[in-house]
């Protein structure tokens, strides 16, 4: 499952799909989740479930507005601070779309795919199912948001 | 950022030694990087901030210590140096690697100062880069490493999921509560941290924190905290050590002295 979302398209999107309940997420958690939950069901099947995605750059829109507060002299806002941690899609996902056995997320160097594999393999010991993704958020005005996602079932790899 | 460097630079060949692994295999060591903030304590003065891939800082790091293996660089607020710590455990169980280098790194930076002001959490917080070199031989194993996330959780950590992941720590590493002689608590005073350690243990083993000495130093705390724990002489044979952070994230690692 491949999302391309232009960036303004994404806060419509979300509240299609999850009402107000992402609504203080940054863009990255919500591409995250987004494009997580659209893959799971999808795919469908039941069973434990881990999550493990990459992304080359991060939630780094939220970074740069957080810096912006703080060079604005003003106090940093909350949501803007937590916005930056990408981590924080997995607890949004396992309360909003489905629990979590195992999460992960890393920052690889390019072609590191093997890794991806040997670990979602390793974890297909403990879970049933591993969501396997790469999120990355639009790096330039008139790119769109990317969030690639698939499902893997024990036994597939 | 520099400083990391040369301190990892120094360390290298000590960390190497104490690890008992020849110049030719630390060169081709793999390495996975915890941090909460990679390399924004670098540029976030900076007028416009150029945000390089963290995976750019990871590698930096990985060089200061004179490996090129491949890197691995992870996040997951303050427990991200465990999370580092699982992935290569992973790897290695599975036949992957044979050892790694596992590090915690954080600069100190304001952005995740006036964050944590913005939340209310009042911490003295610290910058670190603790460095581990994992391994199948050493005077320490890994009995176990537990995980427990509560999703209602974002800031913190419930009692509950503190509870759940020391006693499965426990349990994994076939001990029973009796048996464990310290633990590395995860805040020095934190009331609810000592009702769990009432609740679980027959009696209260002893405990040690490392907040006060070294500060909260967030994604690098658990690789820091543990190289501080044993980094000197210690008498117990088998230890639990708590950390927890942002995501309901609560790791608990079960320590034993090698036979």
């Amino acid at each position: 499952m491949e999302l391309r979302i232009p960036p303004p398209e994404l806060r419509s999107l979300v509240h299609a799909r999850f009402g107000d309940r992402l609504r203080r997420a940054g863009s990255f958690a919500q591409l995250t989740v987004l494009g997580a939950a659209a893959c799971l069901e999808q795919a469908g099947g039941g069973g434990t479930l881990g999550m493990l995605w990459t992304s080359r750059r991060g939630a780094v829109l939220a970074t740069r507005a957080a810096l912006a507060e703080l060079r604005s002299g003003e106090p940093l806002m909350p949501y803007t601070f937590l916005a930056t941690q990408p981590h924080l899609a997995t607890p949004l996902f396992a309360e909003h779309v489905h629990p979590l056995a195992r999460c992960a997320f890393l920052y690889l160097e390019p072609g590191q795919d093997t890794v991806l594999a040997t670990l979602a393999r390793a974890w297909t010991s403990t879970c049933d199912r591993v969501l396997l993704g790469r999120v990355e958020e639009s790096a330039a005005a008139d790119a769109p948001h990317e969030s690639d996602w698939r499902l893997l079932r024990r036994g597939e790899l | 950022m520099s400083f990391f460097i040369r301190a990892a630079a120094m360390e290298a060949s000590t960390l190497r030694g104490r690890a008992g692994i020849d110049p030719e295999e630390w060169r081709t060591l793999p390495c996975v990087v915890g941090s909460s903030s990679y390399a924004i304590g670098r540029v976030e003065n900076d007028s416009d901030p150029q945000l390089a891939p963290p995976i750019e800082f990871a590698r930096e790091l990985a060089r200061g210590f004179g490996v090129s293996g491949p890197v691995l660089a992870t996040s997951s607020a303050c427990t991200s140096g465990f999370s580092a710590l699982q992935l290569a455990l992973e790897l290695m169980q599975a036949g992957a690697w044979r050892r790694a280098l596992v590090l915690g790194a954080e600069l100190p930076n304001r952005l995740t100062a006036a964050g944590f002001a913005s939340l209310g959490l009042g911490l003295k917080l610290g910058g670190a880069l603790g460095a581990l070199v994992v391994s199948n031989e050493g005077p320490w194993r890994i009995a176990s490493l537990a995980w427990q996330t509560d999703p209602s959780n974002l800031t913190g950590v419930a009692a509950a999921s503190m509870k759940a992941a020391m006693r499965e720590a426990v349990a994994l590493a076939g001990w029973r509560p009796a048996e464990v002689e310290l633990v590395k608590l995860q805040a020095e005073n934190d009331p609810a941290e000592r009702e769990v350690l009432a609740s679980l243990f027959p009696s209260i083993p002893k405990t040690v924190s490392f907040r006060g000495e070294l500060g909260h130093t967030l994604g690098a705390s658990g690789p820091a905290e543990l190289a501080v724990l044993l980094g000197q002489p210690r008498p117990e044979r088998r230890i639990l050590f708590n950390l927890s952070g942002f995501g309901g994230h609560m790791a608990c690692l079960a320590l034993e002295r090698a036979p």
